[in-house]
């Protein structure tokens, strides 16, 4: 029984240490995962047309909270005690698109984690 | 046995797959200005990754919230910082999240920008120690 014990840590143990090697060899950055999807374009299906697709960047990007350094409060106007660094998954490359009625909008052809610009409430 | 080591499996899994936002033990610097050293705290706060998008439609700007790993629950907790000299010791308060969760970035208490100096920087290091 014991034996039987073992056999089945040691393929525990063997599957755990395949997955981290695997884990380990992405990249930092934009991580694909389970349940936070890698930034990458995908179809806006809002506004696509048959034949016409329009293209989206969507995904998980990294960010952080943390207390604001001594240093950068004295530099402030309005002293903040909380510092976020945030990364939005925005378009990288682009081209516009204007629809009928004079509708301008963006068809994403490249994406990447960079600077937010509706992330403020 | 057999259901130990799914268990074990399904929480190693959870422990080293979750990218997504939630508290991180960091070390945060505190400094003393007139004595020109930091100390060092430990704390836990919020990192990780939250669901975005570029919206397609700008012309004229609608809102589009994107969200970021923020805290949801925070707490304040004090410190003793040493004095020296004619300085006596005294007391810093700095806040700890105590829960995280991707949200819109609050500008009445938080500075939302892309990058900062971290929370380990002193400037009486020798290179202004960050992280």
């Amino acid at each position: 029984i014991m034996d039987c014990y073992r056999k089945y840590a040691a393929v525990t143990l063997t599957i755990l240490s395949v997955v981290l090697h695997l884990l380990h060899a992405f990249p930092d950055g934009e991580f694909l995962m389970q349940g936070c999807p890698e930034c990458k374009l995908g179809e806006n299906r809002f506004f696509s047309k048959p034949g016409a697709p329009i293209y989206q960047c969507t995904g998980c990007c990294f960010s952080r909270a943390y207390p604001t350094p001594m240093r950068s409060k004295k530099t402030m106007l309005v002293p903040k005690n909380i510092t976020s660094e945030a990364t939005c998954c925005v378009a990288k490359a682009f081209t516009k698109i204007t629809l009928k009625d004079n509708v301008k909008i963006e068809n994403h052809t490249d994406c990447h984690c960079s600077t937010c610009y509706y992330h403020k409430s | 046995m057999k259901t130990v080591n799914c268990y074990v499996l399904l929480f190693c899994w959870e422990a080293i797959c979750c990218n997504c936002c939630q508290l991180t033990n960091i070390t945060i610097a505190v400094e003393r200005e007139e004595c020109e050293f930091c100390i060092t705290v430990n704390a836990t706060w919020c990192s990780g990754y939250c669901f975005t998008r570029d919206p397609v439609y700008k012309y004229p700007p609608v809102s589009s919230v994107q969200q970021t790993c923020t805290f949801k629950e925070v707490v304040y907790e004090t410190v003793k910082i040493p004095g020296c000299g004619d300085h006596p010791e005294s007391f810093y308060s700095y806040p700890v999240a105590t829960e995280c969760h991707c949200e819109t970035c609050d500008t009445d208490s938080t500075d939302c920008t892309v990058r900062g100096l971290g929370p380990s920087y002193c400037s009486f290091s020798q290179n202004g120690s960050n992280q």
